[in-house]
């Protein structure tokens, strides 16, 4: 059978309508809101007073009759500004060491977005305590906000949303809507394989609920967000101020580690270490580190005259335009403070070092870089290892300067414990939740 | 941002076309008609949404291909099973001929197939154009149409035999 005669057959399968044309006036007054949504039966002409008693009659049943897209449309408002609140999977457990008690502390990221100027004030929490905070104008939107600040609205309004499924989140019926979806190639099996952005609606309230990316319809890992809250604000609202001290922008930082005899321990922390005793659970502590942390920020550093005329344009411009203008006029980015002072990054400097103790109980294996012998914590056999410092430094993996309440210990999803004991910060790192309880409940401190 | 003015010469000229496809998705006359203009509709009130990456064309079925979806999803009509398959050709009281064999056929193709044939034969649309209106490559359309002919042939042959 050749293509022609499949083409033949689609002929006959659907009617050809080449002699229709359609009504343009129609599509018009339907978009200005002059016609009603649905084609009567009979092209009937009312009186205006008839016609506002059928939409008065009729206004109900399309309210019934209405998608849930149309609805999840609806319930997120018209302006310009998106504030949303997103909880990830990042967040961990509290656990009390005096009653065992366990809480959840979720990890959230609120971000207000101006869809027009393009600014971002994005706020990290964990638990009560913000981790970081910032507001900036990003040249490359996070998958986060480029769903739900630009595509979701648009998949919705145009029509190019569609329900893929349907699953429950948090106890509550949602329809998952598929806002965008592409297929894109995996080198690991040479095929193609659709990558979808999908926003879970509830089916009650029509609000979005959840996040998530898909790849051939299955959830991609860390990709689940909850969506605690979402709207559309008018032009002006929102909060695009932040607090320089919460803000981890133009912040880097340096580090080093060497090793170092125990009887240092007091004085590099300034205070009482804590520890496991020479050896703990059978495991030797088998070595003894100084970690030497330097943070930097870069210095923000005035700008005037014509790079100040030239920004004055970009800010007069709107939406992407203005994006766009900026960030080429110059690779540091440019910023404008509320007093109308124009700004850019400057030089990063550098403050005072802070200084860690590590205690490394486990196994030592050889360097294979530098041949060094037993010079090596072997991870992957049984191990504790014991991070103490006098800060809680701001770019600790997943906790950052977050400190648990004394008395407890946050298990993060990273298998981490972390806790503060007389003013000392202390991370664990062991196998297990177990292990790293077992491990917290016998610190004990480091005689002199 | 796309000029209302272009929508409507691509609605003009093309009506027949975005019909024709979204008859064939919703396999129901009115409802293709309704689809083709809510879809319209939509196009004209957020034609700000255009991001200008492909043609204006392609993103208007893009538009009309999901609104007949959503229709024809919200109808919940069951695609015709293989197995009651007839060879009746008469046309059904909407305008739609029931074509037994060949719409089941059709029917049972995967979503993208079965678009990506709509495309090609009742609109005519090239490898470009359909890619943009599915969200896939120019090569996976060729690819997509490879295996929907290929798959109607065998089963078509199978169902003659």
């Amino acid at each position: 059978m050749t293509e022609n005669r499949i083409a033949e057959l689609l002929e006959e399968l659907t009617p050809s309508y080449d002699d229709r044309r359609g009504s343009w006036e129609r599509v018009e007054a339907s978009a200005a809101g002059q016609a009603r949504r649905r084609f009567a039966p009979f092209g009937l002409v009312a009186v205006a007073v008839a016609a506002a008693a059928l939409l008065v009659l009729a206004w109900p049943f399309h309210a019934q009759q209405a998608s849930l897209l149309d609805r999840a449309r609806a319930a997120i408002g018209d302006g310009p500004v998106l504030h949303v609140v997103l909880r990830g999977e990042w967040g961990g457990t509290l656990v009390d060491l005096g009653t065992g008690e366990r809480s959840a502390v979720n990890g959230d990221d609120e971000y207000w977005y101006d869809t027009r100027d393009g600014r971002v004030h994005s706020v990290e929490r964990l638990g009560d305590a913000v981790l970081n905070e910032q507001v900036s104008r990003p040249a490359q939107l996070s998958t986060e906000l480029e769903a739900l600040g630009r595509d979701y609205k648009h998949a919705l309004e145009t029509g190019t949303a569609h329900v893929s499924g349907e699953g429950i989140v948090d106890g509550e019926p949602v329809a998952w809507v598929t806002i965008h979806s592409e297929l894109l190639p995996d080198v690991a099996d040479g095929k193609d394989h659709e990558v979808a952005q999908q926003v879970a609606v509830s089916k009650r309230t029509f609000e979005p609920l959840a996040l998530r990316a898909t790849r051939d319809g299955k959830q991609g890992p860390d990709t689940f967000q909850r969506v605690l809250g979402l709207e559309f604000l008018p032009d002006g609202a929102g909060d695009f101020t932040a607090s320089p001290a919460l803000s981890l922008d133009g912040q880097g930082f340096m580090q080093g580690r060497e090793p170092m005899p125990l009887d240092q321990a007091h004085e590099t922390l300034g205070r009482t270490p804590l520890w496991l005793g020479r050896e703990y659970g059978g495991l030797p502590l088998a070595a003894v580190d100084r970690v030497t942390t330097r943070i930097g920020r870069h210095q923000e550093v005035r700008i005037t005259g014509r790079k100040v005329s030239a920004a004055k344009r970009c800010a007069k411009l709107r939406g992407a335009a203005g994006g766009d203008c900026f960030r080429a006029l110059d690779r540091s980015p440019i910023e404008v403070r509320p007093d109308g002072v124009f700004t850019t990054k400057g030089p990063m400097v550098f403050s005072d070092a802070q200084t860690d103790v590590v205690l490394f109980y486990g196994t030592l294996g050889d360097d294979p870089t530098t041949y060094r012998r037993d010079s090596i914590p072997l991870l992957d056999q049984p191990h504790v290892t014991v991070t103490e410092s006098a800060q809680a430094s701001p770019f600790r993996p997943i906790v950052g300067s977050y400190v648990p309440p004394a008395g407890s210990v946050f298990l993060a999803a990273n298998g981490s414990g972390y806790l503060q004991v007389d003013g000392v910060n202390v991370t664990i790192e062991a196998k297990g939740e177990e292990a790293i309880l077992a491990a917290t409940r016998a610190l004990a401190p480091m005689p002199d | 941002m796309v000029e209302e003015g272009e929508i409507e010469r691509i609605y003009r000229d093309r009506y027949s076309a975005f019909l024709r496809v979204a008859v064939a998705i919703v396999r129901d006359e009115q409802l293709g008609e309704e689809a083709v203009h809510d879809a319209f509709v939509r196009a004209l009130r957020h034609r700000r949404g255009f991001s200008g990456r492909g043609s204006v064309q392609g993103w208007l079925f893009r538009i009309v291909v999901n609104e007949a979806r959503r229709r024809h999803a919200a109808e919940r009509r069951p695609a015709p099973r293989l197995r009651t398959i007839t060879h009746e050709q008469d046309a059904s009281p909407n305008g739609h001929r029931k074509h037994g064999a060949l719409e089941a056929l059709v029917a049972a193709l995967p979503e993208r197939q079965r678009l990506a044939l709509f495309l090609r034969y009742y609109a005519d649309l090239d490898y470009e154009a359909i890619a943009v209106v599915l969200g896939v490559k120019p090569g996976t359309v060729a690819a997509t149409l490879h295996a929907a002919h290929s798959a109607l042939r065998r089963d078509l042959l199978e169902v003659e035999r």
